[in-house]
C-alpha cells in the first residue's frame, strides 16, 4: 500500500484510490479474480477437456471426403469440350458507348468480358462498368417473368392487356411517349419509330443521366445540326478540358482513353507528346493525368473559358465581346501562354467542356472553330451517337406528365424516378397516366410505379447492333440462351403491333435472320462484308 | 494352475489385440487420402470389358484429355455410338432367338438392364426412338479421382507429354468397378515430377516443373 499518488500504474483498487472498507480492500488481485470468476476450471478438468478435444479432433479428421458427383452432358455439341473456353466477339451493353468485347464462355455460360482488340472505337479497351456488366446477367434480382400490376404473369396475358390498352389510346388519339436513355442501336431506334408512327400524337424522348445535351444544343444553335461531334484525341497536340472528365466518365471514356493514349505516346509521335491542360473544380481521373491542372471554382469555369476565348479571338482578329469578364481565376500570363500554345497547334488542338450550360458549350465551339479544329479533331461528318439525350424534350415530358396530358408512357431501360431531380413528384404524376409500361432488366423505382413490366433480359442474351459513331456499326451477338422468360424490347414492340414471328431474336442461331428483318434500310449502306464479319465472328483462343 | 490359465488368456488377448490393431490400421489412410476409393456407380459400367477385353482407346470416351484440363466423362450420345446397336450381351440375344424359334414368333429386342439406364437418361424407348413419356435425365456419376482443393491438375499437359493413363489411374482395363489406385497426394505428384526429369517418360526426355505455382495458382 503505497501512499505515492503520483504513480501512473496501480496494483489494487486501494492503490488506485479505493476506500479501505471496499470488500476487495487488502486482498491481492489474484485472490479477487478467483472470488469473482464463477465456474472456475481446475487443472484436472482442464486436462480432461484437452484430452477429449484432441481425441475427437483426430477422429473427426478420419472420415472419407464427401461424395462428389460428375454429371456429363446427355447430348454434347460437336466441338465442345468441357473445360475449354469458347470466345465470342460481341458488343458491350453497359452504356451507349458500345465498345467491342470478347466474351469468354465456359459450358455455354459467359464468365468474362474483355475488350475486343480489333474494334475501331474502343481498340481493345473495356471500362470497369463494362467488365462488371457481366455480373448483371447472373443478378438474382432480375425480372424473370413479365409482371402485371406487380404480379407475375405470362407474356400472352401481358400482350393482350397492353394491346387492348394501346388500341384504346389509338382510337382516342391520346398522347404516347416513349422514354429511354440513348439508344445506340439503329435497329432499335427504327423499331421504336415504327411503333410510335402508329399513333397520332407520339414522341420518343431521350435523356441521359450523365447528359451531354448542352453540347448537342450548342451545335444545333451554331451549325443547325443537333449532333454530338466525335472527338479525335489521337490527333490533338494540345488538349484543354474545362471540367470534362473524358478519361473517366465523359461520353465514351474507353474510346477517349485510346485516342489520348495514342497522342501521349512519345515513340509513335516522333518524340512529341500532347499537352493536356485541365481546368476543374474536383479531382478527376482526367485531372490527375493532366500536364497542368488548375483548381478553380465551378462558377469560374465559364469565366476561364471566355478569357481564353478572348485571347484566341484577339489573335485571330475575330470579333468577340466578353463584356466585363472580371478577375481571372488563373494567372493571366499562364492563360496567355496557353492561348499561344493553342494557336500554334491550329487544327491539332481540342477545347472541350463538360458543362451543362449551352452558352459555355457554344463558347467551346467558337474556340474550336477559330482554331480550325472542326473537320480535324472535332468530327461532325461522322458524329458520335453515344449521347442523344435532349434535356429540353425531357423537361417538356415532365411538364406534360404533371399536367396529366399523357395517355400512355413506355419507359425503356431508364429509371427517371431515380435519375431526375424531383423523382418523387414524377412518381406522383405517373399515377395519372392511363398506361405505364416499363421495359426494364431489373426492378427499380420506375418499374415499381409501372402498370406492366416487360423484362428485356440482359444485352448478352439477344441479337442487336450498335452505331456508336457515324459509319461504325457493330453487331451484337448473343452469347447465352436467355436464362429467364424475358423478351428484348424489339420483340415486345413487334408483338404489340401484331408482328411477332415464329422464331425470336433471342435464339442464338436462328435469331440472326429475324433480326436482319428489323434492321432499317439505311443500314444496308454499311458494306456487307463488315456485317458478315462482325456477326459471325467467333474468335478461337489462338486469335487472342 | 489357475494362475497359468489367466496368463495364457492374457497373452492370447494381447496377441489378438495387436493383430486386430494391424488389421484395422492396414486400411487406414491419413485425412484427405482417398486411396482405394471404390464407389458404386449409377450404371454398372465395366472398364474391364470396354477398355480391357474390347481394347477401346481411353481417348475415345475421355476425349477431353488431350484438349482440356478435364479428361471428362463421356456424354450419353458417345455411349449411343455403339449402344444404339449393341443392346445386350450376345448370349442373351441368342437365347431370345432360340426361344422365339421354339415358340414360332419373331424375336423381341433385348436391352440389358444397364444399357436400358442410358436409354432412360436420354428419354428413348427400347427401340432407340425418342419416347415423349420420358424426361431426359443426366447421369450422375460418382467422381473418384479428386485432387485436394487449391490444386489445379491439367490432363492436357500430362497426356500430351506421353504419360500413360495407367500411370496415375492404375490398370483400369482389369477393373470391373473403378478404384482409386494411387494416393494422389502431393508427395506422390512431386516424386514423379522429379523422377521423369531423370529418366524421361517412356524414353522421351521431359521437363516436369517442380514450381509451386505450376499446380497451386
Amino acid at each position: 500500500m503505497s501512499s505515492n499518488r503520483s504513480k501512473t500504474y496501480w496494483r489494487s483498487p486501494l492503490e488506485a484510490g479505493g476506500k479501505p472498507d471496499d470488500p476487495g480492500a487488502g486482498k491481492s488481485d489474484v485472490a479477487l479474480w478467483r472470488e469473482n470468476t464463477p465456474d472456475r476450471i481446475d487443472r484436472r478438468n482442464f486436462l480432461k477437456a484437452t484430452g477429449f478435444t484432441l481425441a475427437l479432433g483426430s477422429l473427426a479428421g478420419c472420415n472419407r471426403a464427401p461424395v462428389n458427383k460428375a454429371v456429363p452432358f446427355l447430348q454434347q455439341q460437336e466441338g465442345h469440350v468441357p473445360g475449354v473456353a469458347v470466345y465470342y466477339a460481341t458488343v458491350c451493353g453497359a452504356c451507349p458507348s458500345a465498345c467491342g468485347v470478347i466474351a469468354k464462355n465456359r459450358d455455354g455460360r459467359p464468365i468474362k468480358l474483355e475488350g475486343l482488340p480489333g474494334h475501331p472505337l474502343s481498340q481493345g479497351g473495356l471500362c470497369a462498368i463494362g467488365q462488371a456488366s457481366l455480373l448483371g446477367l447472373y443478378d438474382s434480382r432480375r425480372f424473370t417473368t413479365p409482371q402485371n400490376g406487380g404480379k407475375e404473369c405470362s407474356w400472352d396475358d401481358v400482350d393482350q392487356a397492353i394491346a387492348a390498352k394501346i388500341n384504346e389510346v389509338r382510337t382516342q388519339g391520346g398522347a404516347v411517349r416513349f422514354l429511354s436513355n440513348t439508344v445506340s442501336s439503329p435497329t432499335e431506334r427504327a423499331v421504336i419509330q415504327r411503333f410510335l408512327a402508329s399513333f397520332k400524337d407520339s414522341k420518343h424522348v431521350v435523356y441521359d443521366p450523365l447528359s451531354a445535351s448542352a453540347i448537342l444544343d450548342a451545335h444545333q444553335r451554331m451549325f443547325g445540326v443537333r449532333a454530338l461531334p466525335r472527338y479525335h484525341f489521337e490527333k490533338a497536340a494540345v488538349i484543354v478540358s474545362f471540367d470534362a472528365d473524358f478519361l473517366g466518365t465523359w461520353i465514351s471514356p474507353v474510346q477517349n482513353s485510346a485516342g489520348y493514349r495514342a497522342s501521349r505516346n512519345l515513340e509513335t509521335n516522333g518524340g512529341n507528346m500532347s499537352l493536356h491542360v485541365q481546368f476543374e473544380s474536383r479531382m478527376s481521373l482526367t485531372g490527375t493525368n493532366a500536364d497542368k491542372r488548375y483548381r478553380i471554382a465551378p462558377g469560374e469555369l465559364g469565366l476561364a473559358l471566355s478569357l481564353l476565348a478572348q485571347r484566341i479571338a484577339a489573335a485571330s482578329s475575330a470579333p468577340f465581346n466578353a463584356g466585363a469578364p472580371g478577375a481571372s481565376p488563373v494567372p493571366e500570363a499562364e492563360l496567355d501562354e496557353l492561348a499561344k500554345r493553342l494557336l500554334e497547334a491550329r487544327g491539332r488542338s481540342l477545347v472541350i467542356s463538360g458543362s451543362q450550360d449551352v452558352a459555355v458549350q457554344m463558347l467551346c465551339n467558337f474556340v474550336n472553330n477559330l482554331l480550325g479544329n472542326y473537320g480535324a479533331t472535332v468530327d461532325l461528318s461522322g458524329p458520335s451517337f453515344q449521347k442523344q439525350g435532349n434535356d429540353g424534350d425531357l423537361a417538356g415530358l415532365v411538364q406534360e406528365l404533371q399536367e396529366g396530358k399523357i395517355a400512355a408512357l413506355f419507359v425503356y431501360g431508364a429509371n427517371p424516378a431515380y435519375d431526375l431531380p424531383g423523382g418523387t413528384a414524377l412518381l406522383e404524376s405517373l399515377k395519372r397516366v392511363g398506361l405505364v409500361v416499363a421495359l426494364s432488366e431489373r426492378p427499380d423505382e420506375t418499374t415499381a410505379a409501372a402498370h406492366f413490366v416487360c423484362p428485356t433480359g440482359h444485352s448478352l442474351e439477344s441479337w442487336s447492333d450498335a452505331e456508336a459513331a457515324g459509319g461504325v456499326v457493330s453487331i451484337r451477338q448473343p452469347v447465352i440462351q436467355p436464362l429467364f422468360d424475358t423478351r428484348p424490347m424489339i420483340e415486345s414492340l413487334n408483338a404489340w403491333m401484331g408482328l411477332l414471328r415464329a422464331h425470336t431474336i433471342r435464339s442464338m442461331p436462328i435469331g440472326r435472320q429475324q433480326f436482319i428483318q428489323d434492321q432499317p434500310e439505311g443500314l444496308t449502306s454499311v458494306p456487307s462484308g463488315i456485317r458478315q464479319f462482325m456477326m459471325g465472328s467467333l474468335l478461337s483462343p489462338r486469335c487472342l | 494352475m489357475g494362475k497359468k490359465i489367466t496368463t495364457y488368456v492374457l497373452l492370447l488377448g494381447i496377441a489378438l489385440g495387436v493383430l486386430g490393431f494391424f488389421v484395422a490400421t492396414a486400411g487406414f489412410h491419413l485425412p484427405g487420402n482417398n486411396q482405394d476409393y471404390e464407389p458404386t456407380q449409377p450404371i454398372a459400367f465395366s472398364h474391364r470389358l470396354h477398355a480391357g477385353e474390347l481394347q477401346i482407346d481411353c481417348n475415345y470416351c475421355h476425349f477431353g484429355a488431350e484438349q482440356s484440363r478435364h479428361a471428362g466423362i463421356p456424354p450419353a450420345n458417345v455411349c449411343m455410338n455403339c449402344h444404339k446397336f449393341v443392346t445386350a450381351p450376345l448370349g442373351a440375344i441368342q437365347a431370345e432367338d432360340k426361344l422365339a424359334t421354339k415358340e414360332n414368333r419373331p424375336p423381341k429386342k433385348v436391352v440389358s438392364t444397364e444399357i436400358a439406364k442410358i436409354y432412360d437418361a436420354l428419354a428413348l424407348d427400347s427401340e432407340g426412338k425418342p419416347d415423349p413419356a420420358k424426361q431426359p435425365k443426366p447421369i450422375e456419376w460418382v467422381k473418384i479421382h479428386n485432387v485436394p482443393d487449391f490444386v489445379y491438375f491439367d490432363h492436357r499437359a500430362h497426356v500430351n507429354a506421353g504419360v500413360d493413363c495407367q500411370k496415375c489411374h492404375g490398370n483400369v482395363g482389369t477393373m470391373e468397378v473403378v478404384r482409386q489406385v494411387e494416393t494422389l497426394a502431393m508427395g506422390w505428384c512431386v516424386n514423379c515430377h522429379r523422377e521423369v526429369n531423370k529418366i524421361g517418360v517412356n524414353g522421351k526426355a521431359v521437363q516436369a516443373s517442380q514450381n509451386c505455382t505450376t499446380c497451386h495458382y
